[in-house]
């Protein structure tokens, strides 16, 4: 069990780093979730190790508190990585799409008439441009025209795209 | 009897059967007894400058001879007349267009008085300028049904076309997240000013040209095939018509239309019988528009929703509120 934790993990403790407090060492153990009563024991031994005094000298109270020890830390351990876990799910569903809250509707009686239509061109291959009414206060104009030469396939082709912004 | 009797009694007949229509015709534009209604024709005058750009209407060759639409701005001025007029229109009540100034009314006195008013109101240079407002934004049908329609949805029924918000929490939330999302495309956010009952418009146009068709002439035995150049307009257009209302809220009457060109435009190769192949182009355009007339305070906003186009789905959230006060020193916009 000890072999599967990995080298930096086992560094963290080397160095004295709880790795609950490294974010690369979490994700990792989320990951890994089999490792994790290893890594708990581990940990709870280093820490034991620590603070360990002659065991002679060391009441019987006080080594059944330090069996107890591994599995406190465990449990803490546990909800520390549940924790962890929820926060990183509930962040992913703010990010995630979902419906947009619902606003403050006004009366339907304010709106007097509708009338809709959807049009499709394309059997007669035909698009006419007819006059409008406008009062254009600022026009930005952007033209191009590309022109093929004439192949067999395609004898004459003259494309010419003009892109219109009109504003008030 | 002699034949220039027979022609004088003939011409009698034809004298009363023509007084009797002249009399008809004069009783269709005055009251008839018994029938409060009476028709008059309304002068707008000329509504704004000459014609500058091309309109996103889907017309075919053989539309060219057909007559012309009503003109936009007065298309939306007939439509602010029935939606506001007073008493308001019954059944048997119409208002309609007429060529490209005039507006007609089938009603009653006290309708006459209003549109008097109205058209009165229209050709003044005084009007306070109205400032609209305009967001489009474009998403996919099913991420639009998926997260917008459904707030959209008042009691859970069917989405209207047109919705108008009132503020408060609710709706500040709904736009700060609309316009937060990455996935809704906003295409054009402007703000539009105009004088009361006079247009104001918003347009975002591509134009594509496009070999439409070959004329062939036979001249000394040679075959000649001259391209016949047309023209496609697609993009999005917004024209808006105010009008203040004794309530102190806005009249609004909105024209939406967007319209879509499939790219590539799809060929067709064929042979005239003599020389190289010709091929020309068959454009696709797919155009869906709203128009409506409603009710407005500055602090409301309305969602005007369009119809699918494509798999894509157009709306747009318009406001609008007096921007200026009138000045009577300026001419008319």
């Amino acid at each position: 069990m000890m072999r599967e934790l990995p080298p930096f993990l086992q560094d963290l403790l080397d160095r004295g780093v709880d790795p609950l407090a490294d974010a690369a060492a979490r994700d990792w153990l989320l990951a890994h979730p089999e490792c994790l009563p290893a890594f708990a024991t581990l940990r709870a031994d280093l820490a034991a190790l620590g603070e360990m005094a002659p065991t002679a000298a060391v009441p019987t109270r006080v080594r059944r508190l330090r069996r107890s020890v591994p599995l406190g830390a465990f449990a803490l351990a546990l909800v520390a990585l549940g924790l962890c876990a929820q926060w990183r799910t509930s962040a992913a569903d703010r990010d995630a799409p979902s419906p947009l809250p619902r606003p403050d509707f006004a009366a339907p009686a304010l709106v007097r008439a509708v009338r809709t239509s959807t049009s499709v061109a394309g059997t007669h291959g035909a698009f006419a441009s007819v006059s409008s009414v406008g009062r254009a206060t600022l026009l930005r104009r952007e033209e191009f025209t590309t022109a093929a030469a004439p192949t067999r396939a395609v004898p004459w082709c003259v494309a010419s795209v003009v892109r219109e912004e009109v504003t008030q | 009897m002699t034949r220039v009797r027979r022609v004088r009694v003939a011409s009698t007949v034809l004298f009363c059967c023509l007084g009797a229509a002249a009399t008809r015709a004069v009783a269709q534009a005055a009251p008839v007894p018994g029938d409060e209604r009476s028709v008059r024709v309304y002068d707008l005058g000329k509504r704004g400058p000459q014609p500058t750009g091309p309109e996103l209407v889907i017309r075919t060759p053989d539309d060219e001879n057909a007559p012309s639409p009503a003109t936009p701005g007065l298309a939306a001025m007939a439509r602010l007349v029935r939606a506001f007029v007073q008493p308001p229109l019954r059944k048997d009540e119409q208002v309609q267009t007429l060529g490209e100034r005039w507006l007609v009314l089938l009603g009653r006195a006290e309708q006459h008085a209003w549109l008097a008013r109205f058209v009165a109101a229209a050709a003044a240079t005084t009007q306070p300028i109205v400032g609209v407002h305009a967001e489009v934004f474009a998403a996919p049908e099913v991420l639009f049904q998926r997260d917008i329609a459904v707030s959209l949805q008042r009691d859970a029924g069917k989405l209207r076309d047109v919705t108008v918000l009132d503020e408060g929490e609710g709706t500040s939330k709904f736009l700060a997240a609309l316009r937060g999302r990455t996935d809704v495309q906003r295409i054009v956010e402007q703000r539009l000013a105009a004088r009361m009952l006079q247009e104001a418009e918003l347009r975002t146009v591509g134009q594509t040209a496009y070999v439409r068709d070959f004329e062939v002439q036979v001249a000394n035995g040679t075959v000649i095939a001259d391209p016949v150049i047309d023209t496609v307009v697609d993009g999005f257009s917004l024209q808006a018509v105010a009008m203040p209302l004794d309530s102190g809220a806005t009249g609004l009457a909105l024209d939406l239309s967007v319209a879509d060109l499939t790219r590539p435009i799809p060929t067709f190769t064929t042979n005239l019988g003599v020389g190289a192949d010709i091929t020309i182009q068959l454009p696709h355009v797919r155009r869906t528009g709203l128009e409506a007339a409603m009710e407005l305070r500055p602090e409301q906003h309305a969602v005007l929703v369009l119809p699918a186009l494509a798999g894509k789905r157009y709306f747009a959230i318009v406001t609008a509120a007096v921007a200026a006060a009138p000045d009577a020193s300026s001419g008319r916009k």
